[in-house]
C-alpha cells in the first residue's frame, strides 16, 4: 500500500506504514481483530500477524526476523528475547485460563482432569517448550498426576491451534488449551472444562515492541493499541483476563 | 532459445553461458549444505548424535520410511503396471490423482489423511470395527510418508512399464511362456532400473517427510517423531546445533543411497 513503513514523519490518523507483530497462537482471533481496527483507525496502515507458537516466534527473533512488536504466552519465552538484548519494554498486557478441550460428543467421558489418567485415553498436549504445553504440565504437577497424564500423551503439538484442530477433528479424546481457544466458530464441535482452582491453571502474556523493529512508530502504536483500554476490550471479549 | 538453435545447427555454440547458470543452480543446492555444515557444533557431534532422542528419531526414521517403501511396493507397482498396460477411461485423470500428492502441500495431504483414514473419516468407522485406530501411531507416519513418497515410484516405474519391448514379450508368448512367467523373466528384467530408481526416490521423500506426519500422525516421541519431527522440535526447544547434527545425518542417508543407486542406474 502506502510507504510509510519507516519513515520519520507520522501523522495523526494516518497511515502508520506496514506494522509485523509476532503473537502467541492463542492470540489469533483477538488480534486479528485489533488488526483490523488499526487498519480502520489508521488508513493505510498494513499489520501482518505471524501467529506461531510463542517458542518458534522467540527463536525466529533471535535469529533476526524482522519484527516490531511480540507478544508471548508466557513470560519464559518472553526472557528468550530479553537475553539477546532486543525487547524495549515487556509488559504482561493479559491472562488467560487453561481448560481441557475435548470434542464435543466426548468419546473418552472425560469428566475433569482426574479423567486424563485413565489408560488409554487419547490426551494431546502442545509441546513442553510451547507455553500452553507448559502450563499444562504445570497444571497436572499441581494436581499430582503428571505421570499419568504423560502415559496418555498421544501427540506434542507446534502450537495451540494444532491441539485444538486434533481435538476438533476429533481424534483427541482430550487436549489441554486455552479457555479463549474454544471460539464461537468452535460451538458444537468442542466443549472447554476448567481446572479446578487449585491447578494453579492461569497464563500471563507479556508485550514489548522489539529493539529492531523496522518500523519503530508502528511498533508502538499496536503496542499502545494492545494497553489501551480499547484494545483491552476487545481482549476481553475474547475471554481474556485483565493482568 | 537463440543458443539453442544455433548448437542444433553444430556451429559456434559456446556453452559456457549454459555452465555459468547450471554453476549458479549447482551453488543454490550446495549452499544450504554448506551453511548447515558450518554451523555444526562438530566438537560435540558424536556425543549428541548418541543422545537417546536424536537415535530413536533416527530408528524410528528408518522403520517408517523402508515400510512406506513396502506399502509403495506392494500397491504402486501393480497400479504402475496397469496404467502402463490397461487403456480404460479415465485413465489419465487417475495419473494425475496419482500424481497429486507430489504437488499437494504435505500439511493438506495430512488433514486428507485424517478425513479419509481418522476418526471421524470416511473409513474410521470400519477401521474401528476391526480395532483399528491409525492416528497417533508409527503405521500412521508409515501412511503418511508412503502417501507423499509412493507417487515417485509409480511414475518413475511406470515409463519403466512402457519402455519395455512388447516384441520380447509376444515372443516368449509365442513359445508359450506363461503370464506370470513372462512377467517374471521378460518384463521385471528390464524394468529393474526404473523400478530401483523409483523406489530410491520413493524411499528418500519418504525419509524426508513431515508435514503429513505431524498432521496425521502426530508428534511423539518414540513413535511418529521421525527424524524430521525430531529436528523441528529440537529448534523448538533453542537446540539449533542438535537439530542441525541431526539433519545432516538424514541428509547423508538420502544422499549416499541417492548416489548409490539412483547414480548407477541413470548410467546405465
Amino acid at each position: 500500500m502506502t510507504e510509510a513503513g519507516g519513515g520519520g514523519e507520522q501523522e495523526s490518523g494516518g497511515s502508520l506504514g506496514d506494522i509485523t507483530v509476532f503473537a502467541a497462537a492463542s492470540l489469533t482471533e483477538a488480534f486479528t481483530e485489533l488488526g483490523e481496527l488499526m487498519e480502520d483507525e489508521q488508513p493505510g496502515t498494513e499489520i501482518t500477524f505471524n501467529f506461531a507458537s510463542s517458542s518458534d516466534l522467540a527463536l525466529q527473533i533471535g535469529e533476526g526476523a524482522p519484527a516490531d512488536v511480540f507478544a508471548s504466552a508466557n513470560p519464559v519465552q518472553m526472557e528468550v528475547v530479553e537475553d539477546e538484548d532486543l525487547a524495549e519494554e515487556p509488559v504482561v498486557f493479559v491472562t488467560n485460563k487453561l481448560v481441557i478441550l475435548i470434542p464435543s460428543d466426548n468419546p473418552a467421558g472425560i469428566e475433569g482432569p482426574e479423567s486424563l489418567t485413565e489408560p488409554g485415553v487419547k490426551l494431546v498436549l502442545a509441546a513442553p517448550e510451547v507455553p500452553a504445553g507448559n502450563y499444562a504440565r504445570q497444571a497436572f504437577e499441581a494436581l499430582g498426576i503428571v505421570e499419568e497424564t504423560e502415559a496418555n500423551v498421544v501427540s506434542n503439538e507446534d502450537d495451540v491451534k494444532a491441539v485444538v484442530a486434533k481435538v476438533s477433528l476429533g481424534e483427541a479424546d482430550a487436549g489441554v488449551t486455552y479457555i479463549t481457544d474454544a471460539t464461537a466458530e468452535l460451538e458444537g464441535e468442542v466443549e472447554a472444562m476448567e481446572f479446578p482452582t487449585d491447578a494453579d491453571a492461569t497464563a500471563t502474556y507479556p508485550i514489548t515492541t522489539l529493539s529492531d523493529a523496522p518500523n519503530p512508530e508502528g511498533a508502538d502504536a499496536f503496542y499502545d493499541l494492545v494497553l489501551s483500554d480499547e484494545g483491552q476490550e476487545v481482549l476481553t471479549s475474547y475471554g481474556f483476563g485483565p493482568p | 532459445m537463440a543458443s539453442a538453435r544455433r548448437r542444433a545447427g553444430g556451429e559456434g555454440f559456446s556453452p559456457a553461458a549454459l555452465k555459468g547458470l547450471a554453476a549458479v543452480a549447482a551453488g543454490f543446492f550446495m549452499l544450504p549444505l554448506v551453511g548447515l555444515a558450518l554451523r555444526a557444533p562438530w566438537p560435540e557431534a558424536w556425543d549428541r548424535i548418541r543422545e537417546p532422542e536424536i537415535l530413536e528419531a533416527l530408528r524410528l526414521s528408518v522403520v517408517v520410511s523402508l515400510a512406506a517403501l513396502a506399502l509403495a511396493l506392494v500397491f504402486g507397482s501393480p497400479l504402475a503396471w496397469v496404467l502402463a498396460n490397461v487403456s480404460f477411461p479415465g485413465r489419465r485423470l487417475l495419473r494425475g490423482l496419482v500424481l497429486l500428492p507430489m504437488v499437494l502441500p504435505p500439511v493438506v495431504a495430512g488433514v486428507g489423511l485424517l478425513t479419509a483414514l481418522g476418526r471421524r473419516g470416511l473409513l474410521g468407522g470400519v477401521l474401528t470395527q476391526l480395532g483399528v485406530s491409525l492416528p497417533f501411531t508409527t503405521p500412521a507416519a508409515a501412511v503418511a510418508a508412503a502417501f507423499v513418497g509412493a507417487p515417485f515410484l509409480v511414475v518413475t516405474l511406470e515409463s519403466g512399464f512402457r519402455s519395455v519391448d512388447r516384441g520380447l514379450e509376444e515372443a516368449a508368448s509365442t513359445l508359450g511362456a506363461s503370464r506370470w512367467m513372462i512377467l517374471r523373466t521378460v518384463t521385471l528384467p528390464a524394468v529393474r532400473p526404473s523400478l530401483l530408481a523409483g523406489a530410491t526416490l520413493c524411499w528418500a521423500r519418504a525419509l524426508g517427510e513431515f508435514g503429513a506426519t505431524i498432521i496425521f500422525a502426530g508428534n511423539l516421541r518414540g513413535v511418529t517423531q521421525t527424524g524430521p519431527l525430531a529436528v523441528y522440535g529440537e529448534l523448538q526447544t533453542g537446540d539449533a546445533g542438535g537439530a542441525i547434527l541431526l539433519s545432516l545425518v538424514l541428509l547423508l542417508m538420502s544422499l549416499t543411497v541417492l548416489v548409490a543407486l539412483r547414480g548407477r542406474v541413470s548410467v546405465r
